[in-house]
C-alpha cells in the first residue's frame, strides 16, 4: 500500500532535514497514527504521500505508484484513489453541504446519477444527511470536520490521509470523529492519521509511529501515545 | 468532464471580479477599436493608391514662351519639334509602354489652369503662353516611368519630364507613416491588455486559491481546474472584441460613409464590404489574445 525507504527531505534554509532517513512499510487495512511534536515531521511525510512534495533523496511508493518518478499529468488521477482530511477542514464556504461532497464527485467527471447516489450515503454515514441544504458555517466544528470526511470517504478511497482531524475539535467530538475513521477503516479503507490527541491514541490501540527531529523512533503495533501498555 | 460545473465556475468567476472583469473588456474593446481603425486606414491607403495611380500620367512639358534658356534654348517648341516628340512617342522602343497620350495646348492648359486655381489670384495674371504646351503620356505600367523621363529629357524642345506619381508618393508615404504609427500604437495596447488579462486571471486565481487547492486534493485534472479562469478570460475579451467590431462597423457607416463620403466625392472611401473583412479578425485576435494570455497566467499560478 505504502512504502517509504530511506526518505530524506531537506527544505531548503533549514538547519536539519525535517525528515532524515525515513523508511516505513503500511500495508493494506492498516490503521496508522502518526505521533510527534510539532516539526517532527509529520505533516511532511503525509505530503510525500499525497505527492504534494517530493523526497530529496529515497523513494515513495504508495497504491502501486512511484511518487517520485510519478509525471505531472498522472498526479490527479492519483490522488482521486487518495482521501484527505485537515485540521482546519477545508471546505468551500460558498457551497452547501451536498455540493462540497458532490464536488470531489464532479471534478473526477462523475455521472449525475453517481452523485446523486454517492453524496446522501456519504452524509448518512457521517450523520449529517438533514443538513445536506446547510452552508459549512452554519455547523459546528465537530459537523464540518464531519462533512470534510464525508467528502474524503464519498469515492470509498484506498487509502485515507489525516493530519491532525481532531485538532480544532473538543474531545467529546473528536471520539465520534474516531469512531467515524474506525468505521471506514473497518470496511477496508487504510488510513494514516497524524495526532497530538493523546488520549485518543491512547484508547485506540492501534499502530502507533513516532517521529521526533525527523527520524522514525518508535513504531509499534497495538500500542499508545507513549508505549506500549 | 462535467462541462456544466466548468461553465458554473467560470460564470461564479466572472460575478466575483465584476470590476476587472469591465476592465477587460474595456481594454480589449479600445485596443482592438484601434487595431480595426488603423487596419481600415491602411486599406484605405491602399485602396487611394490604386485609384491614384492609376490615373497618374508623366508630363512631357514642350518649352514655352518663358522657358529658362538653359532647357530651352531656342525657345518656344516648334510645330516641328511637337512632330517630333509625337513621332518619338510613335516609335516602336516607346510604343509598348504607352497606354495613349494626348497633346494639351495653349488654350487648353489655360482652361485647366483656370478650373483649377478657380478664385485663386494667380488665376487672374497667368496667361496662356506662359502655361507649357503638354503631352500628356499615360503608360500601361506606371512603374515604368523612367522610360519616358530617360527618353525626353533633354530632348529638343522639351522643358522637363515630371512623373505626376513623384507627387503623390509623397502624400502617400506621409498616409503611409501614419497608419503604420497607428497600427504599431495598436500592436502596444494589444500587449497592455494581454498583460491585463493574465493579471487579472492571476488574480481571479489567487481569491478562488482555497478552492483550487481542495480541488488539486480531490484529484480535478489541471485542464478540469484551468479551464474556467481561461473561459473567463475569453468571455469577457470576446465581449470587448464584438464591441470593438461594433465600433468599427459604426466607424464606417456613420463617419466614413455619412460624413465624410459626401465631402469627398471623388474618393473611393471604405465601406461596409471592409468593414465586415475586419470584423471576424478583430474577435478572432480578441479571443486568440484572451486564450493565450489567461492560458499562460493560470498555467503558470498553477504548477504543481
Amino acid at each position: 500500500m505504502i512504502s517509504i525507504s530511506h526518505v530524506t527531505k531537506q527544505y531548503k534554509g533549514a538547519p536539519r532535514p525535517a525528515l532524515d532517513d525515513v523508511s516505513i512499510e503500511i500495508a493494506k487495512g492498516d490503521f496508522v497514527f502518526l505521533v510527534g511534536t510539532s516539526g517532527s515531521g509529520k505533516s511532511s511525510l503525509l505530503r510525500l504521500m499525497l505527492r504534494e512534495d517530493i523526497p530529496s533523496t529515497g523513494s515513495v511508493s504508495v497504491l502501486g505508484e512511484n511518487l517520485v518518478g510519478i509525471p505531472l499529468r498522472r498526479i490527479p488521477q492519483f490522488r482521486r484513489n487518495i482521501g484527505m482530511v485537515f485540521q482546519d477542514f477545508r471546505l468551500l464556504p460558498n457551497k452547501t453541504i451536498f455540493d462540497n461532497i458532490a464536488f470531489s464527485l464532479e471534478v473526477t467527471g462523475a455521472s449525475r446519477a453517481k452523485i446523486a447516489d454517492k453524496v446522501p450515503a456519504a452524509l448518512r454515514l457521517v450523520g449529517l444527511a438533514e443538513k445536506s441544504d446547510r452552508m459549512p458555517n452554519e455547523l459546528s466544528g465537530g459537523e464540518q470536520q464531519r462533512v470534510a470526511l464525508a467528502r474524503a470517504f464519498v469515492d470509498t478511497p484506498a487509502l485515507l490521509l489525516a493530519d491532525e482531524p481532531t485538532g480544532n475539535l473538543d474531545p467529546g467530538t473528536s471520539a465520534e470523529i474516531m469512531n467515524l475513521l474506525e468505521k471506514i477503516n473497518a470496511a477496508g479503507t487504510t488510513i494514516v492519521m497524524a495526532t497530538h490527541d493523546r488520549g485518543l491514541v491512547d484508547r485506540a490501540q492501534k499502530r502507533v509511529v513516532v517521529l521526533d527531529q525527523g527520524k522514525i523512533v518508535r513504531d509499534e503495533r497495538g500500542a499508545g501515545y507513549g508505549g506500549a501498555q | 468532464m462535467r462541462f456544466g460545473t466548468v461553465i458554473r465556475e467560470a460564470v461564479s468567476g466572472l460575478r466575483r471580479n465584476v470590476a476587472m472583469v469591465v476592465s477587460i473588456i474595456l481594454v480589449t474593446f479600445l485596443s482592438l477599436t484601434f487595431v480595426g481603425t488603423a487596419s481600415l486606414l491602411q486599406m484605405q491607403v491602399g485602396e487611394m493608391k490604386n485609384y491614384w495611380y492609376d490615373r497618374a500620367q508623366v508630363a512631357v512639358y514642350l518649352c514655352s514662351g518663358i522657358s529658362p534658356a538653359d532647357a530651352c534654348p531656342q525657345g518656344e517648341a516648334s510645330a516641328d519639334i511637337k512632330a517630333a516628340v509625337e513621332a518619338k512617342l510613335n516609335e516602336g522602343t516607346l510604343k509598348p509602354y504607352i497606354d495613349k497620350y494626348f497633346f494639351e495646348n495653349h488654350d487648353q492648359a489655360y482652361q485647366h489652369f483656370q478650373e483649377q486655381f478657380k478664385g485663386n489670384s494667380v488665376a487672374k495674371y497667368v496667361t496662356k503662353d506662359q502655361l507649357n504646351e503638354t503631352f500628356w503620356v499615360k503608360l500601361k505600367d506606371p512603374e515604368k516611368s523612367q522610360i519616358i523621363t530617360e527618353t525626353f529629357t533633354g530632348f529638343a524642345g522639351v522643358e522637363e519630364v515630371r512623373d505626376q506619381r513623384s507627387y503623390l508618393d509623397q502624400i502617400f508615404n506621409i498616409l503611409n507613416a501614419a497608419s503604420l504609427a497607428a497600427i504599431g500604437v495598436a500592436v502596444l495596447m494589444l500587449f497592455s491588455s494581454a498583460l491585463l488579462i493574465s493579471t487579472t486571471i492571476r488574480l481571479s486565481a489567487f481569491s478562488r486559491r482555497r478552492e483550487i487547492g481542495i480541488m488539486r486534493l480531490v484529484g480535478a485534472s489541471n485542464f478540469y481546474i484551468q479551464l474556467p479562469f481561461v473561459l473567463e478570460g475569453i468571455v469577457a475579451a470576446t465581449v470587448g472584441s464584438l464591441l470593438a467590431g461594433g465600433a468599427v462597423i459604426a466607424i464606417v457607416h456613420f463617419f466614413v460613409q455619412g460624413v465624410l463620403a459626401p465631402k469627398l466625392p471623388f474618393t473611393n472611401l471604405v465601406g461596409l464590404t471592409e468593414g465586415f473583412t475586419v470584423f471576424p479578425i478583430l474577435v478572432g485576435v480578441g479571443v486568440l489574445l484572451a486564450a493565450v494570455a489567461s492560458g499562460t497566467a493560470i498555467r503558470r499560478y498553477l504548477r504543481i
